[in-house]
């Protein structure tokens, strides 16, 4: 399989003002990794680790201070306008859509963007609102839509010119559980149809559960973890809850630490009483992120 | 009324932070003033009115820009997205008054603002006319108090402007209008003197000649018999600002109740 | 292949000012209000000028039909910004300041363009309409000098944009400069609100070249009483070089662009 996005020790150091003079802030010290054509990757880390800054300069917004990438194969800062219309991206707390105007609009003029036929955009235009549901939306004003219709609208918006690679900035980001489900959805099927390679951050543990195969972890600015879901579930416990119901209805719930083992601590439990109901629980994936954010280096 | 007093503080203090903006303010200042005195040397002073000299002038010129520059930046507009987002409801939830609020926020910018614009402007004119002094100089201190109560009412004035966007969309088209009224009636750009009689008692019976004209002229013509008529003209406009501004916010206050459901 | 490119770049622009157009008109009431609005605007400016000019005939050797020439062009132009290249300006820094100049520099397009035609303030029209009219009443327009007259209006309206291009570039350079930029846009209009010919000597200089607000408030009436070539020769290369400089002042800037620093530093 071909590599979609290959980045090599990219960074970005920002200046900033303040009152005793101006700070160097090394917002990404040096991250590389790759990603393969069609699979969907969690960018995550805490608040400030450089997610964002990593995908703006990926998607040529940002110029980096050192270090090189190549989105399918093109060079985003000397290439910017033909890796433009390969790509496609979202940014959850921004808007490209007209405000005033219905979204229909805004999916014209983007359409003209990308210098698409009338014919041609109108077949994809109408695929897409199908496929998303959005056809009672798609002549109100932007300024009435909820936030879950809007970022369905602003997904669209961004596929019309079926990118290669589509990165996502906190694309859940305020929605509800149903509007949640629904924007996951639609955006696996994105990836299994289409063949999409996705980049997306998010503090939401479902969306890397239910669409990512693999999560790149960034903190102060450095790739600490960089492995697939599952893995990262099974090697990276912090924990393990083993609950018992014995027979005569007592419970007992034992928390035991990765590094002790399952099998010896329930012989030594159990003894000779007879149990009715043995259960091992993982602990929630939110558990397990938070105690790797702890950590500076994993891997 | 003490929170009130804290309010002003608050906007106060923030006008110190606010360095660049003073600073942008203090250009426009000067070369109003520097394009002025130029107008003023071309077309000289005789020609009007034998007892205003270009000194007078210039100095009035100065009043009637601190106010135009001493008030804080686009409150029609800050305004009118409350009432547009409905944010206005969250504000009535406080117990404080809304137009009052606005009201101080303004006062306390012109405190910092007032004594930097006045500062700077009378050193400018000074250099520019060889440190003549206008005729009435002694009657400043009566002026600045009086300036307060001008921009009081010109902040009712633009409160009424925001408010106005319940009904027109929109308060830009409105709010160039006032301006332009201060402008020509309140004689922030021409000395009304420059006006034909009627028009000059037409200006003078609005609330902009009321608020510009009367207070800022007394730096050249200052009796107290003037003075008293500036306060008690300035006095009657305000409360009839009050009462329409108070008018208008509880016919809001109606409106978006119905509409917040 | 070219012929068919530039087919769909100006279906592009065409769509875009098309879909401007649209938000501009989307709240209908506050646009027929603006027009209407900004031609009473700019009228009454012109009652207080009136007074003036009626009271000493003359300023300096213009009369009242000078003015009314001077604030037309100075109108006029200023539409031809406001209603094709609006995104220059206080809505350049904002995108700036707010990190929103993202959504354009996703787009494959040229960055700078698509920013000034994304915006019609719909005002423009309103001053587009009073400019017409008072130059038309100025009555200083003739078959002899219209070129001089179009001529004077793409420099007046060169210049306003290039003077937004730089002021709305501020940003990249230091934060919070919106309210700053804005302030120096209205003292650059202060000195095309006076008659031009209160400038004399080095003032006049310096309004011809450094501060070039003379191009459109001092030359241009001069040259439709009589035309010399020098003058619009000088014309010409200053405004070349002022909108040359401010293109560059916004693409060095842009090298600089945070993408949205003002939230507290989101990284």
């Amino acid at each position: 399989m071909s590599q979609d996005i290959i980045v090599d020790n990219l960074s970005k150091t920002f200046f900033v003002k303040d009152q005793t003079g101006t700070k160097e802030v090394n917002a990404v010290k040096s991250v590389s990794f790759q990603i393969e054509t069609g699979t969907c990757v969690a960018f995550i880390g805490p608040n400030g680790a450089g997610k964002s800054t990593t995908i703006k300069m990926l998607t040529s917004i940002l110029f980096p201070s050192g270090g090189s990438a190549q989105i399918l194969g093109l060079n985003p800062w000397k290439e910017r306008r033909q890796l433009m219309y390969r790509i496609g991206a979202v940014f959850g707390q921004r808007s490209q859509l007209w405000y005033h105007l219905p979204a229909r609009c805004s999916f014209d003029l983007i359409a003209s963007i990308y210098d698409i036929p009338d014919k041609e955009a109108r077949i994809r235009t109408t695929d897409l609102i199908h496929r998303f549901d959005l056809k009672k939306l798609i002549d109100k004003p932007v300024r009435s839509l909820s936030l879950g219709e809007r970022m369905r609208c602003e997904i669209v918006a961004s596929l019309i010119h079926e990118p290669k690679v589509l990165f996502l900035d906190e694309p859940t980001i305020g929605l509800d559980v149903e509007a949640k489900g629904l924007i996951r959805e639609l955006l696996s099927d994105q990836v299994r149809q289409n063949g999409t390679t996705i980049l997306m951050t998010s503090h939401d543990t479902g969306d890397i559960e239910h669409l990512c195969q693999r999560v790149l972890m960034i903190n102060h600015g450095r790739v600490i973890l960089d492995t697939t879901v599952t893995e990262m579930k099974q090697k990276y416990l912090p924990h393990q809850e083993i609950s018992i119901i014995y027979d005569d209805g007592s419970e007992q719930i034992i928390r035991i630490s990765s590094d002790q083992s399952v099998n010896k601590t329930i012989r030594t439990l159990i003894g000779n009483k007879n149990i009715r109901n043995l259960t091992v629980a993982n602990p929630p994936l939110e558990d397990i992120i938070r105690s790797l954010y702890k950590k500076d280096k994993v891997v | 009324m003490k929170k009130y007093i804290r309010i002003m503080l608050t906007a106060a203090s923030d006008q110190i932070f606010r360095i660049k903006s003073l600073l942008a303010r203090l250009f426009l200042l000067i070369i109003m003033l520097f394009v002025f005195n130029l107008f003023w040397n071309i077309i000289g002073s005789e020609k009007i009115d034998s007892n205003i000299s270009a000194v007078n002038f210039i100095w009035y010129l100065l009043l009637g820009a601190v106010l135009q520059f001493g008030r804080p930046e686009g409150l029609h507009r800050q305004i009118e997205g409350e009432v547009r987002s409905g944010d206005i409801a969250y504000r009535m939830m406080r117990p404080v008054s809304f137009i009052g609020y606005k009201c101080c926020e303004s006062l306390g910018t012109f405190c910092v603002r007032l004594p930097i614009l006045l500062f700077v402007g009378a050193a400018l004119i000074t250099f520019l006319t060889d440190g003549a002094l206008p005729d009435q100089i002694q009657a400043l201190p009566i002026i600045i108090v009086l300036l307060f109560g001008s921009m009081f009412l010109l902040s009712l004035g633009t409160v009424f402007v925001g408010l106005s966007a319940l009904y027109l969309q929109d308060s830009l088209p409105l709010f160039w209008l006032v301006q332009k009224g201060e402008y020509i009636l309140g004689g922030l750009f021409f000395p009304l003197t420059f006006y034909p009689d009627e028009l000059f008692r037409f200006a003078l019976a609005t609330p902009f000649g009321s608020a510009g004209y009367n207070v800022t002229s007394l730096i050249y013509r200052y009796t107290p018999e003037q003075a008293i008529t500036a306060t008690l003209s300035l006095g009657f406009w305000i409360s009839i600002m009050l009462g329409i501004d108070y008018l208008l916010f509880f016919i809001l206050k109606r409106k978006v109740s119905v509409n917040g459901g | 292949m070219v012929a068919k490119s530039r087919h769909t770049t100006f279906r592009f622009w065409l769509r875009l000012y098309k879909t401007a157009f649209k938000q501009a008109i989307a709240l209908k009431a506050s646009f027929v209000l603006r027009i209407l609005f900004m031609i009473a605007n700019n009228l009454i400016m012109l009652v207080g000028w009136f007074a003036v000019f009626n009271t000493f005939k003359t300023i300096n050797g213009w009369d009242f039909s000078d003015f009314m020439f001077m604030t037309g062009l100075v109108v006029t132009s200023f539409s031809i910004w406001s209603i094709f290249f609006r995104g220059a300006g206080i809505y350049m820094a904002r995108l700036i300041e707010y990190g929103e100049l993202d959504n354009y520099l996703l787009a494959p397009k040229n960055i700078l363009l698509h920013t000034l035609c994304s915006r019609i303030d719909p005002a423009g029209l309103g001053d587009f309409l009073s400019g017409i009219i008072l130059l038309t009443a100025s009555g200083l327009v003739g078959f002899n000098n219209f070129g001089v007259l179009l001529f004077c209006i793409m420099v007046g309206a060169t210049l306003f944009i290039s003077l937004n291009i730089f002021l709305g570039s501020l940003n990249f350079y230091t934060a919070d400069n919106t309210d700053l930029g804005e302030r120096l846009f209205y003292s650059f209009l202060n000195l095309t609100s006076y008659p031009g010919c209160i400038y004399s000597g080095a003032v006049k200089l310096i309004l011809l070249s450094l501060l070039p607000t003379g191009l459109i408030s001092i030359l241009p009436v001069e040259q439709m009483h009589k035309t010399d070539t020098l003058s619009l020769l000088w014309m010409l290369l200053v405004t070349l070089i002022v909108l040359g400089g401010s293109i560059l002042f916004f693409y060095n800037g842009l090298k600089r662009y945070a993408s949205g620093n003002k939230i507290g530093g989101k990284l």
